[in-house]
C-alpha cells in the first residue's frame, strides 16, 4: 500500500512538472534560429566596460533563467507570448555569435502562478543552474522572489510587470514596460477626453499589479476630468463565470466598462458574457490582449473593444510571425526587449548578478522590439503607449 | 430584477455543481473512493465534446449524446485498469485517494499535451440572449434547465426502481452484506463508475458550450462537487444534488450584499460551518436513522 501511495504521489509530481509544449513551442534548447536582427543598444559605453572577447563557440553557455506559468490555463499564453519573445531574442543573439564567445542557453521553470512554487523554481535556477539573471512575470510572483534576488544577488528582469514599486522595492529588478500608473493615467484621459464618457464601471482582477492602478486612475478620472465611477467589482485569476459581476453593474447606467486583468484570457470571457447579457455598453481593456487566443475566446463579441497597449515595430512583428506562425502581443516584445537589454548588460558588466545589475543602470536607451526605449534611471525602459481596437476580428489601430 | 437575475445565475451554476456532485456521490457512496479523478473525466468529456462538435463537425446535439457513453467508458476504464488492480495489490482508501489525485494531474497534463494548454472555444463570441420579464437568459441557461429536468428524475428512477439501482443502494449501505446476498460487486463497481462519469460528461458538454474547454477546467468544479456532497450529506444522492444547487445559489446571492471577490469565501465558509456544526450534512442524519 505504501508503494502504491508513493507511486500515486510520484505520478502527481510528474504530472505537475510534465507540462509538455505543443507543436511550434519555443523551448529552452534554442530551436532553429530565424533571421538575426538583434536589438541595437545605443548607450554610451563607459570607459571601463569590458572589451568584447573574440568568438569562442566551445565555451560554456551563459544560462539565462525564466520562471513562467507553464501549467494550467495560462500555460499556453506563457508559451505563445512570454517564452516565445524571450526565446526569440536568445536565438537571434546566438545566431549573431552569442556574447563574448558564449552562446546563451535558456532554462525555464514552472512558477505555476503560485508565489511559493515560483520561489522554489527560482532557487532551483539560482542554486542548481547557477543563473545570475532570469525573467519572471506577475507582481505577486516577482514580489515573492525579491528576497531571494537580494539574498543571492540575482537580477530578476520582469519585462511586463507594471506595479509602480517594482524597481523601487528592490535594486535587483528591472522592466521594459510602462508602469500601471502610466497606463492608468493614459486610459483616464482616453476615456474622458477622446471617447467622452463621464460615467463608468470597472471589472478588475483582484491582484496587486492590477489594483495598484485603480487609485491613480480614479483620482485623475474623477477629480481632474470630472468623471464618475459608479461601480466596480473584482474577480480572481482563474474565474470563469462573470455573470453576477455583470448583473450587479448593469443597472448603474454607466456609459463605459473598463475590464482590467493581468492575463489575456479572462478579459475576452468577461466581455463575451457582457454581450450575452444584452448589455450594449462601450468596453475598454488593456494589454495583454492582442493574442489569437483572445479572439478565439471572445469572437465577434469583441468587435469595437478599445484597449491600451504599447507599440511594437513592424519588423519585430514580421520576424516573430515568420518564426512562430502567429502574430505577437506587445507582451512578447517586452520579454524580447528584456532579454536584449539583459544581453547588453552581460556584455558590459560580465556574467554575474552584480555585474549585470550595475551595467543595467548604464544602458540608457535601446532600439528593441517595442521601438526606442529609454531608461528612466531606475532600470525601467519605457515604450510609447498606443490605443488599438478590435474591428472585424482583427486588432487594428484605434479609429474613432 | 437584480435579485431574480442572481437567482437564475445561481441555479444554472448550481446545476453544473449538482450534476458533478451527483456523479461524485454515486461513485463515493458505493465504493468509498474519494474519486478526485472525476474532475479529469469531466475535462476529458469537455474535450471529447470539442473534438466531436468542432474538429469532426458532428452535429452538437449528437456530440452531446455521444459524450455521455464516452465518459462513462473512461470512468469504467479507470476502475478496471487503475483502481481494481490497485485494490488487488492491497491498496486502501488512502492509497486510492492519492492515486486518484495523481490521475487527475496526469490526465490534465495529457490533455494539455494532446490539445495544447489554451482555451478551445466551442462557441466563439457571445451566445444569443433572450430577455424574459427582465431576466436575461441564453441557450446555455435553457439547455442546463432542460437537461436537469430530464437527468435528475432519470437517475432517481434508475437508482430506486431498477434492479441494478437497488443493488447500488445495497452496496452503498453495506458492502459486506451486499456481497453475501450475491450482489456482483466488481460488476457493480464498473456500473457506478460508468454512471457517475456519464453525469460528469453531461456537465462537461454543457459547460463547454458556455466557457470552452481547457486542461485546467477540472479543479474548481471537482472541489465544489466534493463540497456539495459534504453539505448535502454523504451517502444521500438527492442531498448531493441539492448541495450543488444550494452552493450555486448562495454563491450567487452573496453578491447581493458582498463584493464579488468574496463569492468563494461564502462557499468555504459554508463548508466550515457544516463541518463544525453538522458534519453529516443536510440529509446525512436521515440516512443514518434509516440504516439503524
Amino acid at each position: 500500500m505504501r508503494r502504491l501511495a508513493a507511486g500515486g504521489l510520484l505520478a502527481a509530481l510528474l504530472g505537475v512538472t510534465a507540462c509538455a509544449p505543443t507543436a511550434g513551442a519555443p523551448t529552452g534548447s534554442a530551436p532553429a534560429p530565424s533571421k538575426p536582427a538583434p536589438a541595437n543598444p545605443q548607450a554610451q559605453a563607459p570607459a571601463s566596460a569590458p572589451a568584447q572577447a573574440p568568438a569562442q563557440p566551445e565555451q560554456e553557455p551563459y544560462k539565462i533563467g525564466g520562471t513562467f506559468v507553464m501549467s494550467g490555463g495560462q500555460a499556453e499564453f506563457s508559451r505563445r507570448q512570454l517564452i516565445a519573445g524571450m526565446q526569440m531574442a536568445i536565438d537571434e543573439l546566438n545566431e549573431a555569435g552569442g556574447i563574448s564567445g558564449h552562446k546563451l542557453a535558456s532554462v525555464y521553470e514552472d512558477s505555476r502562478g503560485d508565489p511559493g512554487a515560483a520561489v522554489a523554481a527560482m532557487r532551483k535556477l539560482v542554486e542548481v543552474d547557477k543563473v545570475p539573471v532570469m525573467q519572471s512575470i506577475y507582481t505577486f510572483i516577482v514580489f515573492a522572489q525579491m528576497p531571494v534576488a537580494e539574498e543571492t544577488k540575482t537580477v530578476v528582469f520582469a519585462p511586463s510587470v507594471e506595479h509602480p514599486e517594482l524597481t523601487t522595492r528592490s535594486q535587483w529588478t528591472a522592466r521594459a514596460a510602462l508602469n500601471s500608473i502610466d497606463n492608468a493615467l493614459v486610459m483616464a484621459d482616453f476615456i474622458a477626453k477622446t471617447l467622452g464618457y463621464k460615467r463608468m464601471v470597472i471589472i478588475h482582477e483582484d491582484q496587486e499589479g492590477v489594483t495598484s492602478q485603480l487609485k491613480p486612475f480614479t483620482e485623475k478620472y474623477t477629480q481632474e476630468l470630472g468623471g464618475q465611477i459608479v461601480g466596480q467589482e473584482a474577480y480572481k485569476q482563474g474565474d470563469t463565470d462573470f455573470r453576477n459581476h455583470i448583473a450587479k453593474l448593469r443597472g448603474l447606467n454607466a456609459e463605459f466598462l473598463w475590464v482590467i486583468g493581468a492575463n489575456s484570457v479572462d478579459k475576452p470571457r468577461v466581455i463575451k458574457q457582457v454581450r450575452e447579457s444584452g448589455w450594449n455598453i462601450a468596453v475598454g481593456t488593456q494589454a495583454p490582449f492582442e493574442d489569437p487566443e483572445v479572439l478565439a475566446v471572445g469572437g465577434s463579441a469583441l468587435d469595437g473593444v478599445v484597449f491600451t497597449t504599447s507599440t511594437f515595430t513592424p519588423e519585430f512583428a514580421d520576424r516573430f510571425n515568420k518564426k512562430y506562425g502567429y502574430p505577437p502581443d506587445n507582451i512578447a516584445a517586452k520579454h524580447y526587449d528584456g532579454m536584449m537589454i539583459t544581453a547588453e548588460a552581460i556584455r558590459r558588466g560580465g556574467y554575474s548578478g552584480e555585474g549585470i545589475r550595475q551595467a543595467l543602470n548604464q544602458i540608457t536607451e535601446i532600439d528593441g522590439g517595442q521601438g526606442k526605449l529609454v531608461n528612466n534611471g531606475q532600470r525601467e525602459w519605457k515604450p510609447s503607449p498606443v490605443f488599438k481596437m478590435v474591428k472585424n476580428g482583427q486588432f487594428v489601430a484605434y479609429q474613432p | 430584477m437584480l435579485l431574480l437575475q442572481l437567482i437564475v445565475n445561481g441555479l444554472v451554476a448550481g446545476a453544473i455543481y449538482a450534476l458533478m456532485a451527483l456523479g461524485f456521490a454515486v461513485i463515493y457512496n458505493a465504493t468509498r473512493i474519494f474519486h478526485l479523478a472525476h474532475g479529469a473525466v469531466y475535462a476529458v468529456g469537455g474535450y471529447i465534446f470539442y473534438a466531436l462538435a468542432i474538429q469532426l463537425k458532428v452535429d452538437p446535439l449528437v456530440a452531446f449524446v455521444l459524450v455521455v457513453p464516452a465518459t462513462a467508458l473512461v470512468g469504467a476504464a479507470i476502475e478496471a485498469l487503475v483502481y481494481r488492480p490497485a485494490r488487488g495489490r492491497g491498496a486502501g482508501l488512502f492509497a486510492l485517494f492519492i492515486i486518484s489525485l495523481g490521475l487527475l494531474v496526469f490526465m490534465q497534463n495529457l490533455l494539455s499535451f494532446l490539445f495544447g494548454g489554451d482555451t478551445k472555444s466551442v462557441w466563439p463570441g457571445a451566445l444569443p440572449s433572450y430577455e424574459l420579464g427582465g431576466i436575461v437568459v441564453t441557450p446555455y441557461h435553457i439547455a442546463v434547465v432542460v437537461v436537469c429536468l430530464i437527468v435528475f428524475p432519470l437517475v432517481q428512477w434508475f437508482v430506486t426502481r431498477t434492479r441494478t439501482g437497488k443493488a447500488i443502494q445495497a452496496l452503498s449501505s453495506n458492502r459486506e452484506l451486499a456481497d453475501v446476498v450475491g450482489v456482483d460487486v466488481p460488476r457493480l463497481y464498473l456500473v457506478v463508475f460508468a454512471l457517475g462519469s456519464g453525469l460528469a460528461g453531461i456537465a462537461a458538454a454543457l459547460l463547454s458550450i458556455d466557457l470552452g474547454v481547457n486542461p485546467g477546467m477540472a479543479f474548481t468544479v471537482i472541489t465544489f462537487a466534493a463540497i456539495s456532497v459534504i453539505i448535502g450529506g454523504v451517502g444521500h444522492l438527492p442531498g448531493a444534488a441539492f448541495g450543488g444547487f444550494l452552493l450555486g445559489l448562495l454563491q450567487s446571492l452573496a453578491v447581493w450584499f458582498l463584493p464579488l471577490a468574496w463569492q468563494d469565501v461564502v462557499v468555504y465558509g459554508l463548508l466550515f460551518v457544516f463541518l463544525l456544526l453538522r458534519p453529516q450534512g443536510l440529509f446525512g442524519q436521515r440516512l443514518i436513522t434509516r440504516q439503524v
